[in-house]
C-alpha cells in the first residue's frame, strides 16, 4: 500500500482510535484462535488419551495400612541411599502402600511420573535430562532402550531379593536373557474379554470371536495397537505371533478386514467401553478386566466382564524395572528395586494391580482371589500356548505397519 | 531553499524479533524432517545420516493408478486423498454454517454483539481435547443423549441411535472445533464493509442477490479466503478427532505420520510423509494467493 492509498483510506473513512483498537482486537483474536484452535495435545501420545505426564508426590506420609511394614533390607549399597527417587511408570501401577513403606524405611522422597505408552516413554528418555531414576517399560521396549544405550547395566549383587525370582523370569527371557538390564515387575496376558451378561455364548477361542462378530456387530472393540491386533490374528490362523512371512501377514490382513465392519472402535481404553456396555466383546489385556468390573460395580452394573486366553494362544508380556543410565539417584534406585522384589511387597503389588508377579514365593502372601484367578494366574498348559512379542527387524516392522495402514484406510 | 533530507527507512527493524522467532523455532526445525526424509531409519527409532536417497518418497508415491481400488495399491496416496477430501468437506461445512452467523453478527446485531462474540470465543479457551471427549460422553450409545431419549420413552433401549464412532461424529467434531476459525475472519471483513455501499446498490436498482454477489462477496473476499485457509490447513493435519470420535477406524495423514514415528519407528518415512503433505499444501497456498490477489478492490 503506498502513500496515496493510505491517504485515500484515511479520508474515505476516519480511522478512530476506538476503531483501530477494535480491529486489532478482532484480528488478534482470530490469530489467537488460529494458533490455539488446533489440537493442543503433545503429538507423541499414541493412542491419544488425556492425562499428560503428571508428577504426583507420594512423600513419607504416615499410612494406617503400613502395619505390615515389610522390612526393606538396605542393599549392600555402593554408597549412601540418596534422599530422593523419581519413578516413571504407567498410571496406577504401583501400590501406594509400598511407596509409603519404602519412603519411610529409607527416608526417601518418592516422586511418580506417568507415561501413556512405551513409545512416549522412549521419546522422553531419549530426549534426555528427564531426571528419572527408575522406569517400568514393557519387555520389548527394554530391548530397544538397551540397544540405544539408555539403561544402566544391573549389578544383581546389589539386589539380594532377586533370589526369589521365578525360574522363567530369572534367566532366558527373550528380550534380556541374562537380566543385564532389567528385572521382571509383573507379567500379564492378552486375550479376549466379553460381557457375559449381554453375550450368552461361551467364548473360548478367537474362532468364537470371529464367528460371533456378525451377530454382535457394532458391539466389538480392540486396542489401537498393531502388534497385538496383528499378533492375535496370526495366532488365530495358526501362525507365530511374531511372523514376518508376508503371505501369512496378508492372510491376517484379510481376516481383519472381515472383522472391521463389525468393530465399533479401535481404542486402547476399550475397558471404558466394556464398562459402560458400549461394546460387549474385545481383545484385552488381562488386568483391564478387573478395572472394567470395578467400574461397573461403582455404577451399579453387574460385574460380568469375563476374560479368557484364546485356545489358539495369545501373548505373554511383562513389564520390567530398569534404571536409567543417567539416573541421578542410583543407590535409591537399587534400594527401591530390592524393596519391591521382596515377596511380601510383590504380593501387595499383585493385590493392587491384579497382575501376576514373577516370584512364586510371593503367592503365599497374596489374596486368594488373585492366586486362584485363571485370568491372572493361568494354568501351565494355557501358559504354554502364549508367545512373547519380540522386537522385529526393520523391514518386518515396516511391512506390519503397512498392513495396519491398509486396515485403517480400507 | 528546500532540500528534503533523505530518510532512511528503518521499518524493517520491526520485523527482526518475529523474524528471528520464525527462523529459530519454525524454519530451522522444519528442515529436520526434510533432511531426515532422505536418510535411513534406525530400526529402534532415530535416524542414520547416511545412504541418502529418495527411496522414502518413492515408497510414498508408489501407485498403480489403474488398480486404485485394489487392496494394497497406492496405500499412502489413498490416505493422502482421504485427508484432502476430509479437509475440503470439513471446510465447506464450516463455511456454510459460519457465513450466515458472521453476516448476522456483522450487520443485524446491535448491543448484543460483544456478548455474542465472547460466547463464541469462550469455549475455545477450554482444552481442545476435553471438548472432544465431551462429545464422546454426549454421543455414545450409552451416552447422555441416547439415555435421555430412552428414559423419556422415545427410544427403545436396544434401538439407540449410533451417533459416535462414525463419519457423523467426526464431521460434527471438526465443524464444532473449527467453526470459530472460519467465523472470525469472515466477521472482521463483513463488519468493515461500508454498509452505505449496500444502500447505494439498492438505490441503483439491484436486488438483494445481485447486491450480495457484486458488492458484499467481492469486497469481503479477503476474509473469505483467510477463513478458508485458516480452516483447511489445520484440518489436513487433524489427528485427534478421527481417533477419538471416529473410533480410530480411519487413517488421516496426521495419524499416519504419528504411527510411523511411534509404532513403526520409521523416522525417515514419517519425515517423508510429512514433507509431502507440507509441500503439497504450500503449492496449494501459493496458487490460492495468486488467485486471491485479483480480489482486492479499491474503495474510492
Amino acid at each position: 500500500m503506498n502513500d496515496r492509498d493510505l491517504e485515500r483510506l484515511l479520508h474515505a473513512r476516519r480511522v478512530t482510535r476506538r476503531g483501530f483498537i477494535y480491529i486489532t482486537g478482532m484480528g488478534s483474536a482470530a490469530a489467537f484462535l488460529a494458533a490455539c484452535g488446533g489440537p493442543s495435545v503433545s503429538p507423541t501420545s499414541a493412542p491419544p488419551t488425556s492425562a499428560p505426564a503428571a508428577a504426583t508426590n507420594a512423600s513419607a506420609a504416615p499410612t494406617n495400612a503400613g502395619a505390615t511394614n515389610a522390612p526393606a533390607p538396605t542393599t549392600a549399597a555402593a554408597g549412601k541411599v540418596e534422599d530422593e527417587l523419581f519413578l516413571y511408570n504407567w498410571a496406577e501401577y504401583v501400590n501406594p502402600d509400598n511407596i509409603d513403606a519404602f519412603s519411610k524405611a529409607n527416608n526417601v522422597k518418592v516422586t511418580l511420573s506417568f507415561f501413556e505408552s512405551n513409545e512416549d516413554a522412549l521419546a522422553k528418555v531419549e530426549a534426555g535430562g528427564t531426571g528419572y531414576d527408575v522406569l517400568a517399560p514393557t519387555g520389548y521396549m527394554v530391548q530397544i532402550m538397551a540397544d540405544k544405550g539408555l539403561l544402566m547395566p544391573l549389578d544383581l549383587s546389589r539386589i539380594p531379593n532377586f533370589k526369589y525370582m521365578g525360574a522363567e523370569f530369572a534367566k532366558g527371557r527373550p528380550h534380556d536373557p541374562d537380566n543385564k538390564w532389567s528385572v521382571t515387575k509383573d507379567w500379564g496376558t492378552t486375550g479376549i474379554a466379553w460381557n457375559s451378561d449381554k453375550i450368552k455364548e461361551e467364548i473360548t477361542s478367537l474362532d468364537d470371536f470371529w464367528k460371533l462378530a456378525p451377530k454382535y456387530s457394532g458391539k466389538i472393540a480392540m486396542m489401537d495397537s498393531s502388534p497385538e491386533i496383528i499378533g492375535l490374528t496370526l495366532k488365530y490362523l495358526g501362525y507365530p505371533y511374531n511372523s514376518c512371512d508376508q503371505k501369512q501377514l496378508d492372510e491376517a490382513l484379510n481376516k481383519l478386514l472381515e472383522l472391521k465392519p463389525h468393530i465399533k472402535a479401535f481404542d486402547s481404553s476399550y475397558f471404558d467401553l466394556l464398562s459402560t456396555d458400549e461394546v460387549w466383546m474385545s481383545f484385552a489385556w488381562n488386568g483391564d478386566v478387573f478395572n472394567a468390573n470395578s467400574k461397573r460395580k461403582d455404577a451399579g452394573k453387574p460385574e460380568s466382564i469375563q476374560y479368557v486366553i484364546a485356545k489358539e494362544g495369545g501373548e505373554l508380556w511383562e513389564d520390567d524395572w530398569v534404571i536409567l543410565k543417567d539416573a541421578p539417584h542410583p543407590n535409591a534406585a537399587y534400594a527401591w528395586i530390592n524393596f519391591i522384589l521382596d515377596p511380601q511387597n510383590q504380593a501387595k503389588e499383585s493385590d493392587f494391580t491384579y497382575y501376576a508377579s514373577g516370584e512364586d514365593e510371593a503367592k503365599q502372601y497374596m489374596d486368594e482371589e488373585v492366586t486362584k484367578n485363571p485370568a491372572i494366574y493361568p494354568s501351565d498348559e494355557v501358559l504354554a500356548k502364549l508367545e512373547a512379542a519380540q522386537v522385529l527387524p526393520g523391514d518386518c516392522t515396516q511391512y506390519r505397519e503397512e498392513l495396519y495402514t491398509k486396515l485403517k484406510s480400507a | 531553499m528546500t532540500q528534503k533530507k533523505a530518510r532512511r527507512n528503518y521499518g524493517w527493524l520491526l520485523l527482526v524479533p518475529a523474524g528471528i522467532w520464525y527462523l529459530v523455532f519454525f524454519l530451522i526445525p522444519s528442515l529436520f524432517p526434510l533432511v531426515f526424509s532422505f536418510a535411513q531409519s534406525d530400526p529402534t527409532g532415530g535416524i542414520f545420516l547416511r545412504d541418502f536417497s529418495v527411496d522414502n518418497y518413492a515408497r510414498f508415491l508408489d501407485c498403480n493408478f489403474a488398480a486404485w481400488s485394489q487392496l494394497g495399491e497406492c496405500i499412502y496416496l489413498k490416505v493422502f486423498w482421504q485427508t484432502i477430501v476430509f479437509a475440503v468437506l470439513g471446510t465447506l461445512g464450516c463455511l456454510v454454517l459460519a457465513y450466515p452467523l458472521a453476516y448476522f453478527l456483522a450487520t443485524r446485531v446491535g448491543k448484543w454483539r460483544t456478548t455474542l462474540l465472547v460466547l463464541i470465543i469462550i469455549p475455545f479457551w477450554t482444552s481442545f481435547l476435553i471438548r472432544t471427549y465431551a462429545w464422546v460422553v454426549l454421543l455414545a450409545d450409552q451416552g447422555l443423549i441416547n439415555s435421555f431419549l430412552v428414559d423419556l420413552g422415545i427410544l427403545a433401549d436396544d434401538a439407540r441411535i449410533p451417533m459416535l464412532y462414525n463419519p457423523f461424529a467426526v464431521y460434527l467434531g471438526i465443524i464444532y472445533n473449527y467453526l470459530p476459525l472460519m467465523i472470525f475472519p469472515l466477521y472482521v471483513s463483513l463488519e468493515r464493509l461500508d454498509k452505505t455501499l449496500l444502500e447505494a446498490s439498492k438505490d441503483l436498482g439491484a436486488n438483494r442477490l445481485a447486491t450480495f454477489r457484486n458488492i458484499t462477496l467481492q469486497l469481503t473476499a479477503p476474509g473469505l479466503f483467510t477463513g478458508i485457509l485458516l480452516t483447511f490447513i489445520p484440518l489436513t493435519g487433524e489427528y485427534i478427532i478421527p481417533a477419538i470420535l471416529g473410533g480410530s477406524k480411519t487413517l488421516l495423514m496426521g495419524n499416519l505420520v504419528a504411527n510411523q514415528f511411534l509404532q513403526a519407528r520409521d523416522w525417515a518415512f514419517g519425515s517423508a510423509s510429512s514433507v509431502m503433505l507440507i509441500a503439497i499444501l504450500v503449492v496449494f497456498i501459493l496458487i490460492w494467493y495468486r488467485f486471491s490477489e485479483g480480489q482486492s478492490v479499491e474503495v474510492a
